[in-house]
C-alpha cells in the first residue's frame, strides 16, 4: 500500500467518524437524554460507557448530541467565513493596489482584537444562541484563510506557466479557470476543513463563558460548563470524557485536512 | 520583419534609479543576437519587455513597425531559464505541450522528447528533460522572434549543444531571430552573429 492509499483512508475514516456523529446527533430525541434519578451519578460502565450525570442522563448520550450540534455550527460558520475569505482574497489578488491595500488594512483590523473578545461582543449585539455565535464566527474567522486566497492568487498569476499561457493567447477566463483554479481550491478546501476545529472550540469556549448557548441546549460547551460545578464532588468523568471527545474529534478534522493537503499538494500528490 | 526596442526606460516599483536607461536594441529576421553582461544589468527584464510580459516601461517595441499583438499566440516567445517553474506542476506534460496547439512530431523526434515524456507529471522529469519540451512550445510556425534567456545555463555541455542545435536549425528554416541572453561568452561566440553587451 503507498502513502496516497493510507492517506486516503484516513481521510475516509475521518470524514465518515465525523458524518457518523453528526447523524447519531440529529436521530437523538429528548427521550434519549431522560431525566431518572434511579441512576443518577453512576460511573463509567458498559452500560453507560460515558456514566452519567446528576440527573442520571446518560453522558455517552448527551456528548454526541452536543458534538453533533457543535459541528453543525462549525459547518455553518466555516461555510460562512469561506466565502467572505473567498471574497476578500480574490479581491485583494486582482482589484489592483488600493483595493488590496484596504482588504489587508481590514485583516489587520479584525486579526488584532483578541477573538474571543470580539466573538462575545458579537453575540451580545446579535443576541445570545447559535445565531450569535455563527454570526460572530462568520465575521472574525475568515482572516486567515482571506490570506491564503490572496497569496495563491497572487503568486499564481505571476507565475511563468500563467504567463507563457498568456504569450500563447489565452484568455483571463482560460487561465483563471484552467489554472488558477485548478490550483488555489486545493489550498481553499484545506483551509476551510482546518478552520473547523476552531469554529468548533471557539463555540465551546463561548457557552463554557456563558455567552454561546444557553443552558437547555445541548452543546459540548454547556456540559462542560455545567460539570465543573460536579468536579470537586469527584465526579471527574462528566468532564473528562465529553472534553476527550471534543479533542478527538478536533484531531479528527485536523487528520482529514492533512491528509487532503497532501493528496491534493501538486508537488507531493504523485508520491 | 525587425524586432526593436526603442529608447526604453524601466524601473520596478519601489525603485528609484532607472533599471534600464535609454536602452535601444534591434534585432533582424534569422539574426542570433547574443545579449551579454553580467547579474542584475536588466537584461532578462529587456527579455521580458521584448517579449511584452512586463508593462509600465518608456519607449516602444515594435515588431515590424507595429506594436507586438496581444491576445493571439505571440510572434515574440520567451523560454525561460528553469523549465521547472514554467510549466504547470498539475499537468501531464503531454498537456502542457498541447497547450500550446497542435506539435510537428519531427521537432519532437529532433529535440529529444520521447513519447513517455508526455504521460509524465512536471516533477518526475530532470531539468533537461523538461526544457526540451519548453523550447518545442516555443517552436511553432507562428513564432518569429525567440528570447532565449539563459536557456541552456542549467544543462550539461551535451544537452545545451544538442538543444540550441535544435534551436538554431529551426531558426534558420523558418528566418526567426533569436535574442540569446547569457552570461557565456563562449557560448555567444558559438552561436550568434552579433553580440551586444550590457555594462
Amino acid at each position: 500500500m503507498n502513502r496516497r492509499q493510507k492517506t486516503l483512508i484516513y481521510a475516509s475514516f475521518s470524514a465518515f467518524l465525523l458524518i457518523a456523529v453528526m447523524a447519531a446527533g440529529s436521530f437523538l430525541t429528548e427521550e434519549a437524554t431522560r431525566v431518572d434519578f434511579a441512576r443518577k451519578n453512576l460511573l463509567p460502565s458498559l452500560g453507560h460507557i460515558y456514566g452519567t450525570d446528576w440527573f442520571g442522563r446518560d453522558m455517552f448520550i448527551r456528548t454526541v448530541k452536543g458534538l453533533s450540534l457543535s459541528i453543525v455550527i462549525g459547518a455553518l460558520s466555516t461555510i460562512g467565513s469561506g466565502l467572505i475569505a473567498l471574497m476578500m482574497g480574490t479581491a485583494a489578488a486582482i482589484g489592483g493596489r488600493r483595493v488590496d491595500a484596504c482588504v489587508n488594512w481590514l485583516i489587520d483590523v479584525v486579526m488584532g482584537v483578541p477573538m474571543l473578545i470580539f466573538l462575545i461582543l458579537v453575540s451580545f449585539i446579535v443576541g445570545k444562541g447559535p445565531q450569535g455565535i455563527i454570526v460572530g464566527m462568520i465575521l472574525t474567522h475568515w482572516t486567515y484563510l482571506a490570506r491564503v486566497v490572496r497569496a495563491e492568487v497572487l503568486q499564481l498569476k505571476s507565475s511563468q506557466y500563467v504567463i507563457a499561457a498568456r504569450s500563447m493567447g489565452k484568455s483571463n477566463a482560460y487561465i483563471a479557470l484552467r489554472h488558477i483554479l485548478p490550483h488555489a481550491y486545493p489550498q481553499f478546501l484545506v483551509g476551510l476543513i482546518l478552520m473547523f476545529p476552531h469554529t468548533i472550540l471557539h463555540e465551546a469556549s463561548l457557552t463554557f463563558l456563558g455567552f454561546g448557548l444557553s443552558p437547555h441546549q445541548p452543546g459540548i460547551g454547556v456540559i462542560l460548563s455545567e460539570s465543573l460545578n460536579y468536579l470537586s464532588a469527584g465526579q471527574w468523568w462528566t468532564a473528562l470524557m465529553p472534553g476527550l471527545s471534543l479533542l478527538v474529534i478536533v484531531r479528527l478534522f485536523d487528520l482529514l485536512g492533512d491528509s487532503i493537503q497532501s493528496l491534493y499538494n501538486p508537488y507531493k500528490s504523485h508520491e | 520583419m525587425k524586432l526593436e526596442a526603442n529608447h526604453i526606460y524601466f524601473k520596478y516599483g519601489g525603485s528609484a534609479e532607472w533599471l534600464l536607461e535609454d536602452i535601444s536594441l534591434d534585432i533582424r529576421a534569422g539574426e542570433v543576437v547574443g545579449l551579454i553582461g553580467t547579474s542584475g544589468r536588466g537584461k532578462s527584464t529587456l527579455g521580458k519587455i521584448l517579449a511584452g510580459q512586463i508593462g509600465g516601461y518608456k519607449g516602444d517595441v515594435l515588431l515590424g513597425g507595429k506594436p507586438v499583438p496581444k491576445g493571439i499566440y505571440s510572434p515574440v516567445q520567451l523560454i525561460y531559464q528553469h523549465p521547472e517553474l514554467a510549466v504547470n506542476p498539475r499537468w501531464k506534460l503531454g498537456k502542457t505541450l498541447a497547450e500550446a496547439g497542435e506539435y510537428d512530431d519531427g521537432l519532437r523526434r529532433e529535440l529529444g522528447v520521447k513519447t513517455h515524456f508526455l504521460d509524465r507529471y512536471p516533477n518526475e522529469l530532470s531539468g533537461g528533460e523538461l526544457q526540451r519540451i519548453c523550447v518545442m512550445r516555443a517552436l511553432r510556425p507562428e513564432t518569429r522572434f525567440l528570447i532565449a534567456d539563459e536557456i541552456s545555463t542549467m544543462l550539461d555541455v551535451i544537452t545545451q549543444s544538442q538543444i540550441w542545435h535544435v534551436v538554431l536549425d529551426y531558426a534558420k528554416q523558418y528566418g526567426i531571430g533569436i535574442l540569446a541572453i547569457t552570461h557565456n561568452e563562449h557560448l555567444a561566440g558559438a552561436i550568434c552573429t552579433r553580440k551586444v553587451f550590457m555594462q
